[in-house]
């Protein structure tokens, strides 16, 4: 560079050096800036999971408490009025041709009872939390049985662990609600319940012979809200929640859980 | 070879690299402004090869770079027109169609084609760096959370930005330093406007590796 340094050159080079300074300083704003967006996103995430969490929550205690509610006024009201009903029916004098009417009336109103009594029992969370999930599932299969319209098959395996009772109760309502599908959609004849216990893990496997549904069908809209409650529920125990289902092979919903505290 | 035709050299072979690696675009699912804009690579490594063998004649090669340059201007701001969402930046480029060809035939009858257009390169350079940091603001205004750096369109910005920021004080006075200070001038464009050049190349390089990348990640 022969030339002397001049004012021009100086130009150049200062210039050359702002404009690679003032460029740096865009694209370090520019990252510092994603950064923020970024952190800002997961907290409104975060934010978003916490109150759907809350919101859930409140939902299935509202709920809890009208089952509650509505189990005591099945149990102490209409089952009060139903026994007096046997009791003054049984007080009647009746000629011998009517005596057998009233037998069969009175069985019927047996029956009234004691179905009353299980839907009274498998709605009432108090139930839920003294027999533990694992019965009132089995209770809830019992009730199936007995009304002929499936056969219901139960297995288990592995060391059974305590559940935290908030959470029992979830997933009680998870299995039940599935339970509630088979019953009124599947249109089948067999039911297969089977609960692994491994460690801290409990699986539970619930199949019918139905008729099954198209997989995409439960995404639409309006369609399959039961599932979809199903899945909030599993996702506020956290569980994995798991339905396979072909038109005319039937369903299979499957459920694992993990309990972080466990207590045999 | 010696050392000052492979100092002029590299930035060819960097712009020849930035061609071939935007050809990807073509072999993957690319959004059709990056092929567009792998299409003009190769065009402008054509343009520059000729100038590079123009020079090895000793042949006056300005007028092929004043076409260049036109024809890049012309063809980022149209890039740029799909990429900024905005309708002030849209009414700037529209102003940019009309005014720019009027100065480039200005220009043209004023001091030939012969010359460097210097006029046409700073008003078209800081155009470009318009486009670009209009760019940038967009991505900072961006509600979305995608990292920046999957962005092929804020690396090429990058480097539109360095490349034309920094070589437009240069490229304006040209014709004053090259008529004055000759043996600088060669200096300057040698060591300083074509490691700016090696630089935009890089990153338009990396664009268009960020997008497959970023592709691949989905």
């Amino acid at each position: 560079m022969p030339e002397k340094f001049s004012e021009v050159t100086l130009i150049l080079f200062a210039s050359t050096l702002i404009i690679l300074l003032l460029t740096g300083l865009i694209v370090v704003s520019l990252f510092i800036n994603q950064k923020r967006k970024y952190r800002y996103h997961r907290e409104k995430f975060e934010l978003k999971t916490n109150f759907e969490g809350e919101l859930l929550r409140a939902h299935l205690e509202i709920q809890s408490q009208a089952f509650e509610s509505i189990s005591r006024e099945l149990h102490d009201n209409v089952g009060t009025l139903i026994s007096i009903a046997m009791v003054h029916m049984r007080s009647l004098s009746v000629s011998e041709t009517e005596r057998d009417k009233i037998s069969e009336v009175d069985s019927l109103l047996n029956e009234a009872m004691d179905s009353l009594r299980d839907i009274s029992r498998s709605i009432n969370p108090e139930n839920i939390n003294r027999l533990g999930w694992q019965k009132s599932f089995v209770a809830e299969l019992d009730r199936i049985r007995k009304t002929n319209l499936f056969k219901v098959h139960y297995s288990e395996e592995g060391l059974p662990f305590t559940i935290e009772l908030q959470k029992q109760i979830i997933l009680f309502r998870i299995l039940q609600e599935t339970l509630n599908n088979i019953v009124k959609h599947s249109g089948g004849n067999h039911i297969y319940s089977h609960i692994r216990f491994l460690d801290n893990l409990v699986s539970i496997t619930i199949k019918d012979d139905g008729k099954g549904f198209k997989a995409h069908s439960i995404d639409l809209p309006g369609e399959g809200s039961g599932i979809k409650n199903m899945r909030s529920r599993a996702a506020m125990l956290p569980a994995i929640l798991e339905i396979e289902s072909e038109v005319g092979g039937g369903t299979v919903v499957r459920l694992s859980y993990k309990e972080s505290t466990v207590q045999t | 070879m010696n050392t000052k035709l492979l100092i002029s050299t590299l930035p060819l072979l960097m712009v020849g690299c930035a061609a071939a690696t935007s050809l990807i675009s073509f072999r993957y699912d690319y959004p059709t402004a990056l092929r567009k804009l792998s299409v003009f690579w190769v065009f402008n490594f054509c343009i520059d090869l000729c100038g590079h063998i123009t020079k090895y004649f000793g042949l006056k090669n300005h007028w092929l770079y004043n076409i260049y340059f036109w024809l890049m201007y012309l063809t980022l701001a149209y890039l740029y027109d799909g990429q900024v969402k905005n309708r002030y930046v849209h009414a700037g480029i529209r102003l940019f169609y009309i005014a720019f060809p009027l100065l480039i035939l200005a220009e043209s009858i004023l001091s030939g084609i012969n010359t460097l257009q210097t006029m046409m390169l700073v008003t078209g350079s800081v155009f470009m760096i318009f486009l670009a940091a209009a760019y940038f603001r967009q991505l900072y205004l961006s509600e979305d959370n995608e990292p920046v750096t999957q962005d092929p369109w804020f690396w090429f910005s990058f480097g539109f930005i360095l490349y034309f920021g920094c070589t437009v004080p240069f490229l304006g006075m040209f014709n004053y330093l090259w008529a004055h200070y000759k043996e600088f001038t060669n200096f300057y464009y040698s060591y300083f406007c074509n490691s700016f050049a090696i630089l935009l190349n890089l990153l338009i390089i990396t664009g268009f590796l960020c997008q497959r990348n970023s592709q691949k990640s989905r």
